[in-house]
């Protein structure tokens, strides 16, 4: 399921193939067209064929995980319990016979932690893949299906929405209102327009991915020498790869679903470009953000509720939890959520309007560094870490000096000074494609791009490739 | 869809098509002809390959082989001229990976060589170093023809990787270029005898480690793996086999017990050649630019040390092996595996 591996287009390409091949023959022999029903059933083998290709415990989970919600989406229908106390217990015991899975994975270890139980984690423990987004996806779906009262799709078709080959692994989480009409009127039929125009997504998200991303990684330092400079350096070098790398995924997804005939959600909306903490989470992971507000913030009270900012601190505290079972994330969320809560409280009660570019330069200052929190899993080094960044004596030009002239940080100087600037470019289109085109991504989707980044992409890959970040979460 | 937005399309695709394919083709001839890292190391492989054409007076040569410290460490001409030893050395730049190196080394073995097992002890107690410069390499000496191989098995994800150009590579060479630095440190001209042999003239400080403790290494299943394979084919080629430890600095006398361990584990698999030098020269002004690549001085006393023992036949036993592991531990300079 990883785009920048040539075995999974492959062995897609082949599914596809194949299946056009038995569509042709069937043709030639009865003069008429498959039913419906045999697009759908290939595109659920499709899905099915390439999770269980990742991992067959991973397909497994998510079969248990996708009828199950399928059930409970019955049951919820069905007016099961029609007392509303016992209706609303049966709500929230589905949803979390629905999130075991999820918490026994990803948290098990960690639940045992903060009870003091040390286990050591397997070396072969492997989550399953995509659980996080697939789980939070059928969960939107029965609170969806709950509250609107809408009839339920087939098997088939809930199958296909909660599978959909492009967004299982690392989202984008679908809702219902999208991607399930999509998906029940599905027919295999790949129109050259959507192919060409789903092909320069692809291309494009491999770019990110493999020429931004993966050298971005090579650029990190391992052993920053308590040099504030350096550690900034792999603050702003981890938040730039960790976009590249995410939007990289999120853009070949929304390639290859065109492709099919489908519309999912993009994303990222190049979110290094916005000149608030805001408006900067409008555009990051904005399926995740969407799900949080939609399922959790408004839920609970939202902006309405004179505890507006506890609400935002629980979201990111559930935030940071979904990217790991680890203190770090935790510290990530709260401290995303303290940005944010300055943000909205000088916003509605100060009204101060700061100049754009001391705006931005301090958005960026703030993100960067929280994503200091994303990479440190150590949670000694962050305090070490802390004390670097908050100690003022550490801001001298003999650590700029140290920085440039020490010889262990020059392979990686030398190799961000090239990876840097390409990345600086890129972010600079995507400004200017937010400006003047309908999303931040078309100006980059122009054919001159992609023939670059097709250039870019035999000619400036890393050493190492690695998964997607994502894929982690 | 109007027809001109169908041929737009069916021209777009034309054009991402034909992009594709210049940018490969563009990418895979620079790595096989332009490569400054690639070319160096194939003139030194056909070298190697020339010089022992000349050495048709011999019936059996001596294949050496292991990764660039057996390059700069054994000179062909001295085994010859003082030993008559007709070695040949296939030693290459250790980041192509252990397996590569060895199936281009067996490329040349012929039925009755004797082969001189010398990659460095990282490469048998380590995994496999999934470089792309190996497979390149490779491609560039012999082409896409893997059927072959008996070492190494090669995938797709290779051969795309194959076709591209690192950025590391380019951002160096751009870098190279605009301050006139050489494209690679070294240079067939100033570096590459004829007889295959890797002169490293360049002297920089050797970094001074401090006493450690050292751990026990043990031959991991890549290791074994090679080894177990090396011995076979010689088996079936009739040739003798020998494991060498190649000469690198060490400050101190800890890397014995370290290397005590390793050859343990090689012993139950092939002889060791008792070359008195147990893999360790601790002068630093006997090496170059790294602890691997000795000055000449420095390789002159390696092939000397290699050239007597082979003349005297001399091999360790397994009670000699578990005699320097105890002096290992007497001297305390160990830490418990």
């Amino acid at each position: 399921m990883n785009f920048s591996n040539i075995i999974f287009w492959l062995i897609l390409i082949t599914v596809v193939l194949g299946f056009y091949f038995v569509k042709v023959t069937y043709y030639l022999l009865t003069k008429k067209n498959m039913p419906i029903l045999i697009d759908k059933f290939f595109l659920l083998s499709a899905s099915l064929i390439c999770l269980g290709v990742a991992s067959i415990e991973s397909l497994f989970i998510f079969i248990l995980v996708s009828i199950l919600s399928y059930f409970f989406s019955y049951l919820v229908l069905k007016n099961t319990f029609q007392r509303k106390p016992l209706s609303l217990f049966a709500k929230f015991l589905f949803i979390f016979i629905l999130l075991t899975p999820l918490l026994y994975y990803k948290y098990k270890f960690f639940i045992l932690e903060i009870f003091g139980i040390t286990t050591i984690q397997p070396a072969n423990f492997i989550i399953p893949v995509g659980i996080s987004f697939y789980t939070f996806q059928v969960v939107g779906f029965l609170i969806d299906t709950y509250k609107s009262n809408q009839k339920l799709p087939s098997i088939l078709d809930y199958l296909n929405f909660c599978s959909f080959v492009p967004q299982i692994v690392a989202g984008p989480i679908e809702r219902r209102e999208n991607l399930l009409p999509q998906v029940t009127h599905f027919k295999l039929n790949i129109s050259f327009e959507n192919f060409v125009t789903g092909l320069k997504y692809i291309i494009l998200g491999l770019f990110f991915k493999i020429c931004l991303a993966d050298n971005l990684a090579l650029c990190l330092i391992e052993n920053i020498n308590k040099n504030v400079f350096a550690l900034w350096l792999n603050n702003i070098i981890f938040g730039l790869r960790i976009y590249f790398d995410f939007a990289g995924y999120g853009l070949s997804a929304y390639g290859l679903a065109i492709c099919f005939g489908i519309k999912i959600t993009l994303n990222f909306l190049s979110p290094y470009t916005a000149t608030n903490i805001a408006v900067f989470w409008r555009r990051w992971n904005i399926s995740l953000t969407n799900w949080f507000r939609d399922y959790i913030y408004i839920p609970i009270g939202g902006n309405r509720k004179k505890f507006w900012a506890i609400n935002l601190m629980i979201v990111f505290f559930i935030s940071g939890l979904w990217h790991g079972a680890s203190w770090n994330f935790l510290f990530w969320g709260v401290i995303s959520s303290i940005g944010l809560i300055i943000h909205k409280f000088l916003k509605k009660y100060t009204h101060l309007s700061l100049n754009i570019f001391i705006s931005y330069f301090f958005t960026m200052l703030f993100v960067f560094y929280t994503w200091m929190y994303f990479y440190e899993t150590n949670i000694e080094s962050l305090r070490e870490y802390n004390l670097i960044l908050f100690n003022y004596h550490n801001y001298s030009i003999n650590h700029i000096k140290e920085l440039i002239l020490n010889e262990t940080f020059r392979p990686q100087l030398i190799l961000m000074s090239g990876v840097l600037p390409f990345s600086l470019i890129v972010l600079i289109i995507e400004s200017i494609s937010n400006k003047y085109k309908s999303s931040p991504y078309e100006l980059m989707c122009s054919l001159p791009f992609i023939c670059l980044a097709i250039f870019m992409l035999f000619h400036f890959i890393p050493r190492i490739t690695n998964d997607f970040i994502y894929f982690a979460f | 869809m109007t027809s001109f937005t169908l041929h737009s399309n069916i021209l777009q695709l034309f054009v991402i098509v034909i992009i594709t394919i210049i940018s490969a083709i563009s990418s895979f001839s620079h790595k096989m002809n332009n490569h400054s890292e690639i070319f160096f190391w194939s003139s030194a492989y056909k070298n190697s390959k020339k010089y022992s054409s000349t050495l048709s007076q011999y019936d059996h040569r001596v294949i050496i082989f292991g990764g660039s410290t057996v390059r700069s460490s054994y000179i062909p001409t001295l085994f010859e001229e003082k030993f008559s030893i007709p070695l040949v050395n296939y030693g290459i730049h250790a980041g192509i990976d252990g397996k590569i190196i060895t199936q281009l080394a067996f490329d040349n073995i012929k039925s009755g060589d004797v082969v001189i097992v010398a990659l460095e002890p990282s490469f048998l107690s380590g995994g496999p170093i999934n470089t792309n410069v190996g497979i390149d390499f490779f491609v560039n000496q012999k082409g896409l023809d893997f059927s072959q191989n008996s070492f190494f098995s090669i995938n797709l994800i290779d051969l795309h990787d194959c076709l591209a150009l690192d950025a590391r590579y380019q951002i160096y060479r751009f870098i190279k270029k605009i301050t006139k630095m050489k494209p690679y440190r070294y240079t067939v001209s100033q570096n590459l005898h004829n007889d295959g042999w890797m002169e490293v003239k360049e002297k920089r400080p050797i970094p001074q480690h401090f006493s450690r403790k050292v751990k026990g290494k043990r031959l991991s299943n890549y290791g074994r793996e090679i080894l177990t394979k090396i011995k076979k084919n010689c088996d079936s080629l009739e040739c003798e086999v020998y494991y060498t430890l190649p000469t690198m600095y060490y400050q101190n006398t800890n890397n014995i017990y370290e290397n005590a361990t390793l050859l343990r584990d090689i012993i139950e698999i092939m002889p060791i050649v008792k070359d008195g030098m147990f893999g360790n020269n601790p002068n630093s002004s006997d090496f170059s630019d790294t602890e691997q690549h000795p000055l000449k001085q420095g390789a002159i006393k390696a092939s000397n040390s290699l050239g007597y023992a082979l003349v005297r036949k001399s091999f360790w036993t397994k009670e000699e092996i578990n005699e320097l592991i105890l002096l290992g531990i007497e001297n305390d300079v160990y830490v418990k595996e």
